[in-house]
């Protein structure tokens, strides 16, 4: 029967296409024909054969014609294409087989360009298919489709998110397969490569390597080629990304072939294009000629073109024309055709932007002062609040060029023009900062806005709109302005802006008593002046608040008079104006911080307002108990967080009972994260600051639940989720079969930076998520600083289950928040138990270890702090370090060029090397090189030369063979000359020295320890001996104590060597050294008077009355002890390592 | 007296807030109560309400920008929102080409930004998919397409004018109307009292 049906659609469809119906129509009478049609081959209902292929061929004829007469040639191509096939179906018959059949054939169809057609077989596919998708068959074509429009998406470059969902849905379906799962593992690495790509971003490209990798290997596993030369292609842009070509080619060298061959138009045009660009390095050692590697973008290219990919078509003629740019002027025509090309293939993308090129056009072109106006007024309206429309003006040199030129002083644009042209600038000033290349163009309008802003001719509203446009600048990029602020004269604009801070009261009262009676216009104006008044006093308050931040402005501020200016805006007559207020109260806070002049005579403030005399500490705990506002009273908490710690407060239970308890209010309060983030990313941070160095107030904390309720912040989903999911990572690891789970060891490596990477997704380029992220970085500062001192507060972070999210956060994306977590993780790892148990069981090592080779290096230096307490001895963390390469990684930073990151290295490697074995000590001198070590024994910061100590005497103390080891490295010479001169310099005799000489003191402890030949080097040494008689009488009781290790261990009796041994002491006695030991036998140290009896003892001096009466010393401990006891007096200086 | 100068303070808070600007200058000159804020701003509040409600949304936005250009760069839930209905007002224009242009320029990259609003989106781009003609059965989202959208979004640009020069969002009257016909319900359920029946005039049971 369906044959005959399937006649009767096809006649209907010709009808339809006669009588001129909507094509919708018509495409719906053709499926039906078409289902038809199918089922009756399926079926095979009909007994006649030749039948229903009759009327499937005259189905395809009818299909062609109709795609015909809507314009698509290429579909009618393949319906008739089809119609030659016939025989197949005819042989198959199976339902699943033909349905994969079209399948397959759409995605070949799709990948080598022909995107219309490919989607013509699916739509066949999917028309035969049965309804129900859970049937295994309607998988396949399901799964092809979403693969083909989430590529199509990506290609296109979509949005990020319409991008995202594609790929969710498409990821949906493909869980179900595991070859499909690895194809979609590696379109997911290949995602983020193109976001990378696109955003310049290195986090987000790298984010794809553990996918790639893992990828790789699980492809290798299962044979499967295709994967392995996707993943191979993956690892070669990684490398060619970090400029190194060669590593890249030969990446992709044992993959090429296969790619040529078997592969579609965009893997080949990928792969090309890369070795395109390995070859255009100049770094790459393989020099080909130029034309063969013009060859190989021009295949690249048209690879790309038959995709009609154009995002790739441009970079391909970029990347061409900038390569032959540099190949000299024979291949200049060859050069601007493919710079003409490229520029043809932006405009064509950017058809949008046109319009507004147009605008721009316009105004370059305008002469007058009200068509110019008239222009910026409608610039100004589509920037403001439109981030895309932003980026494409500042991106725009003739504009910016504009704004300059309207804004100069002279030039003779009219107020209007200049109003105009400050706003535009102030509302693009909101994303200098995501533009780098044009931050250097746009800087230039800052000293212009400046000088608007302080000149006496400008109207108010000119002054507001360039204030305005300052405050924005500097707030949004402090960095960019700071570097490019030459042309403003830092101390005509503080001046101006403490002018403007006058009481907007004062100056309405003035105005007020002139004129007594009320009028409701002369009234109207004063209204709207003061209101103007108060704005442009909270606009400079603001900017001097950010100004302070800046190198020495602190002090310039405070001489322009600004805290007596601040503290009367805070008057209660004008509570009205809170955001004034607010600003008011943020500038002072930041003007006081860390200045303890400024503070001092701000606390002897008084503010003479309308009611009266105020003392300014009140006002602000007036603000603090009664301010309406919860930010009102976050900053006047903030101001007295920052005077409290450099001043006395008069009454000492402000921090503890008021500012304390306010401020773990204001993050308890968990409903603001959806209403008042602002308050939220704030107040962990005042509340961090004060409690940081408090350990009253770290205990108080505690008890104000503190802890728990920054964990509810944390653990919100919001919040969690800007850190990364672990939900993904689960997932992965159920899908995962048998045969996997033997690489695991890869994906345990990357399963963080899956996490991180999961994180990029979502938080890529949305602006929301990126405050969440200020949040979690506030909340974990607070974490890091309130259980910073005590042990009770570290176990409540770990019973309040916040160690997942702080090791999620180790790997997080954002700089801020990896480096807060690293600043967590050493708080907790200063209690040894956490050492032992909890952090290891949380797997912290690893994520922090890669943590060293960071980008940044604020991240650095707070991970390799952390690592000085994880490589300790009795740490368990201390073997995954050195098993990943840390000793390798710790002497590269060693080499880094900032302070810290130095310090902290070579302070790990030293704790690393406590009482550690002979090979993890000679590994470590491998890496370093004994010159390394002399050259920081000698750096010029006495802190490095401290810890270079520190790590030599690490070094000697143990086995004979260690000392004997030094000796061959270092060099017996060099010891001498280094005790010597670090022992005997008085150049400089203060207290940082102290340092340098106990370390010197222990090395030599640690020597005498040895054998003859090494006790020799001490014993002959006629400057050491008098350094240790010197030494023993140092203020210090820790140098005195070391002065007397030395005389113990080159007096310790030896049997086996009685004759040394006596000839030892005979020297000893013999330069007095008794009776500089009786001199400090009763010395105010305890430990120093117990050394001092052991020595007299070994010196034969038994029978005095002293010595008798200390037989209780624990004698036992002389040898080896010596050292061991010592280090662990050092310990605490051990646990709170680093800087 | 106290008390007259608290009530007339009310009346004027109610009156600034709700932009009456012919009944404050004449309030301020009978009371003697300054009105605290200019008359102006109040003038140019409501030109900006009244276009909105009008439809004429880029005039709304440029008025808004010349008042105070940190509104709508710090609010991006309401420059969504008047974006949103700019695409409304050009879907009941019958404008789909203008609109579908606008769609793809402007509010996919808002979409793009803030997550959070793709929902909405999405919703006010199915407006696309239905017949608007009013013969047509109402679709699920031709509330948008309602006047109350208009108030909705013209309200919450008038809160945020507001709340950009530090006065409330909500005059205080109402509020405590509310408050007082509530506690005279509670209370009413407890004890008897002397209940205001008449709230205009003040009169008691």
């Amino acid at each position: 029967m369906t044959d005959l049906q399937a006649m009767g659609e096809i006649g209907i469809v010709e009808n339809l296409l006669v009588s001129g119906r909507n094509p919708s129509d018509v495409f719906k009478r053709l499926k039906l024909a078409q289902t038809s049609i199918v089922q009756s081959i399926v079926q095979q209902e009909t007994s006649d054969t030749a039948g229903v292929l009759e009327n499937d061929s005259l189905f395809l004829l009818k299909n062609a014609s109709v795609w015909e007469y809507y314009g698509q040639s290429l579909v009618s191509d393949l319906h008739l294409n089809a119609q030659n096939s016939i025989p197949d179906f005819e042989k198959q018959g199976n339902i699943e087989e033909v349905i994969q059949k079209h399948s397959i054939r759409a995605e070949k169809l799709f990948l080598n360009g022909d995107q219309s057609t490919a989607q013509q077989a699916i739509e066949i596919a999917k028309n035969i298919a049965p309804c129900e998708s859970n049937f295994h068959s309607s998988r396949i074509w399901m799964h092809i489709d979403r693969k083909i429009t989430f590529l199509k998406s990506l290609y296109r470059c979509e949005y990020p998110s319409t991008i995202l969902l594609h790929f969710k849905s498409y990821t949906e379906l493909a869980e179900l397969r595991i070859d499909w799962k690895f194809d979609a593992r590696f379109l997911e690495a290949l995602m983020f490569l193109k976001f990378g790509d696109a955003n310049k971003d290195r986090n987000v490209t790298s984010a794809a390597i553990p996918l790639i990798l893992s990828a790789l290997t699980l492809s290798k596993a299962y044979g499967q080629d295709r994967f392995v030369r996707n993943a191979a292609v993956g690892l070669a842009k990684f490398y060619l990304c970090s400029n190194m070509p060669d590593s890249a080619i030969d990446a992709l060298n044992p993959v090429f072939g296969a790619i040529l061959v078997h592969s579609n138009a965009l893997e080949r045009g990928a792969a090309t294009f890369l070795l395109a660009k390995c070859l255009a390095k100049p770094t790459n050692t393989k020099k080909l000629s130029v034309d063969k590697i013009v060859e190989n973008f021009d295949t690249a290219f048209a690879a790309f073109e038959s995709v009609q990919c154009f995002h790739e078509m441009s970079q391909v003629m970029e990347e061409k024309a900038r390569f032959l740019h540099g190949c000299g002027p024979e291949y200049y025509d060859q050069r601007n055709a493919a710079a003409a090309k490229f520029r043809w293939i932006e405009d064509q993308k950017k058809k949008h932007s046109a319009k507004w090129k147009i605008v721009l056009d316009r105004l370059s072109a305008a002469a007058d002062d009200a068509t110019r106006t008239q222009i910026l007024r409608e610039v100004k309206n589509a920037v403001i609040g439109n981030r895309g429309k932003k980026l494409f003006f500042v991106s725009s040199p003739p504009l910016l060029q504009c704004l300059a030129q309207i804004l100069d002083p002279e030039s003779r644009a009219n107020v209007e023009l200049r109003i105009q042209a400050a706003c535009v600038a102030g509302s693009l000033a909101w994303v200098i900062e995501s533009v780098p290349t044009y931050a250097g163009e746009f800087a230039k309008l800052i000293p212009l806005l400046a000088h608007a802003s302080t000149s006496a001719e400008s109207s108010l509203s000119l002054v507001e709109a360039s204030l305005r446009a300052l405050k924005t600048a500097i707030t949004s990029s402090p960095n960019a302005v700071q570097a490019n602020s030459v042309g403003i004269n830092n101390f005509v604009l503080i001046n101006s802006l403490v002018q403007k801070l006058d009481s907007p009261l004062q100056q309405q009262q003035q105005s007020q008593s002139s004129t007594p009676e009320y009028s409701p216009t002369q009234f109207s104006t004063t209204t709207k002046l003061m209101q103007q008044k108060v704005r442009l006093c909270e606009l400079a308050a603001s900017i001097l608040c950010d100004l302070s931040l800046f190198g020495n402005t602190q002090v310039e501020i405070v001489a322009a008079g600004a805290l007596p200016k601040l503290l009367s805006l805070l008057d209660n007559s004008l509570v009205q104006y809170h955001k004034m207020q607010e600003s008011a109260l943020d500038a002072i806070g930041c003007i006081v911080r860390g200045n303890a002049n400024a503070a001092r005579s701000f606390v002897g403030m008084f503010v003479h307002g309308t009611t009266g005399e105020e003392r300014s500490v009140a006002v602000l705990l007036r603000f603090l108990k009664e301010g309406r506002y919860a930010m009102t009273r976050l900053l006047a908490a903030a101001c007295l967080s920052n005077l409290y710690r450099i001043v006395n407060l008069e009454n000492q239970r402000i921090p503890s009972q008021l500012l304390l308890p306010t401020l773990i209010k204001l993050f308890s309060d968990t409903s603001a994260l959806s209403t008042d983030l602002a308050l939220i990313e704030r107040s962990p941070l005042v509340f961090a600051e004060l409690v940081g160095e408090s350990e009253p107030l770290q205990k108080l904390a505690l008890e104000g639940d503190a802890i728990s309720k920054l964990a509810e912040i944390l653990l919100s989903i919001e919040v969690r989720g800007s850190i990364g999911s672990t939900a993904y990572v689960s997932n992965l690891e159920e899908g995962e079969s048998d045969g996997a789970k033997a690489k695991t060891v890869l994906l345990g490596k990357s399963k963080n930076d899956l996490v991180a990477q999961k994180n990029a997704l979502s938080n890529y380029t949305t602006v929301s998520s990126k405050t969440y992220e200020k949040v979690a970085e506030s909340c974990l500062l607070a974490i890091s600083s309130v259980c910073s001192l005590r042990e009770d507060c570290r176990k409540n972070v770990i019973d309040a289950k916040l160690l997942p999210v702080i090791v999620a956060a180790l790997s997080s994306v954002s700089p801020g928040i990896r480096s807060a977590a690293c600043k967590c993780t050493r708080s907790l790892s200063r209690s040894v138990k956490n050492l032992r148990t909890s952090l290891v069981d949380a797997g912290v090592a690893y994520p922090l270890f890669t943590l060293l080779s960071d980008d940044s290096v604020q991240v650095q230096t707070s991970a390799s702090a952390t690592l000085c307490n994880i490589v300790l001895d009795f740490s368990p963390m201390k073997k995954t370090v050195i098993e990943n390469g840390g000793v390798e990684k710790l002497v590269g930073l060693v080499g880094s060029v900032d302070y810290n990151v130095r310090l902290n290295a070579i302070w790990a490697l030293k704790n690393l090397l406590y009482q550690a074995g002979s090979d993890i000590k000679a590994k470590v001198m491998q890496e370093m090189g004994w010159d390394r070590l002399k050259q920081l024994i000698f750096d010029p910061h006495i802190g490095i030369q401290e810890q270079a100590l520190n790590l030599l005497r690490n070094l000697v103390c143990g086995k004979e063979d260690d000392i004997d080891t030094v000796f061959y490295g270092f060099g017996e010479a060099a010891l001498s000359v280094m005790f010597d001169k670090k022992l005997s310099d008085h150049s400089c005799v203060s207290s940082d020295h102290d340092g340098i000489i106990l370390q010197t003191m222990y090395i030599i402890v640690n020597i005498a320890i040895g054998s003859e030949r090494h006790k020799g080097l001490i014993i002959g040494s006629d400057s050491i001996l008098e350094n240790i008689m010197k030494y023993m009488n140092h203020e210090k009781p820790l140098i005195r104590l070391a002065a007397v290790w030395c005389v113990i261990n080159l007096t310790e009796p030896d049997e086996s060597h009685p004759k040394p041994t006596s000839d030892r002491l005979d020297r000893l006695r013999s330069i007095g050294i008794q009776d500089a030991l009786k001199r400090i036998c009763l010395d105010s140290d305890r430990d120093v008077r117990d050394r001092v009896r052991t020595a007299l003892k070994n010196l034969g001096e038994v029978n005095t009355r002293l010595a008798n009466n200390l037989m209780d010393l624990d004698e036992d401990a002389v040898g080896l002890g010596s050292s061991e006891m010592e280090e662990m007096q050092d310990l605490s200086s051990y646990l709170s390592g680093g800087h | 007296m106290k008390q007259y100068s608290d009530i007339n303070k009310l009346i004027m808070n109610y009156l600034v807030i709700e932009g009456y600007k012919d009944a404050v200058e004449k309030f301020a000159s009978e009371s003697g109560i300054p009105p605290n804020v200019d008359l102006e701003s109040i003038d140019e509040r409501m030109k900006i309400r009244t276009a909105v409600q009008e439809g004429r949304i880029d005039e709304a936005i440029g008025r808004v920008n010349d008042l105070d250009p940190e509104i709508l760069d710090t609010n991006s839930r309401l420059y969504f929102h008047l974006q949103q209905q700019k695409l409304i007002e050009f879907i009941r224009a019958g404008k789909i080409t203008d609109a579908l242009d606008f769609a793809q320029e402007e509010l996919a990259m808002r979409g793009e930004e803030n997550p959070e609003f793709l929902e909405e989106l999405e919703q006010t781009m199915s407006l696309l998919a239905f017949d608007l003609s009013p013969q047509a059965p109402a679709s699920p989202v031709s509330s948008l397409l309602d006047y109350s959208q208009r108030l909705k979004v013209a309200g919450e640009l008038n809160a945020a004018i507001l709340q950009s020069q530090c006065q409330e969002r909500n005059p205080k009257l109402p509020a405590l109307l509310k408050m007082l016909v509530w506690s005279q319900n509670q209370l009413e359920e407890k004890v008897s009292f002397p209940k205001i029946t008449n709230l205009a005039t003040g009169e008691l049971a």
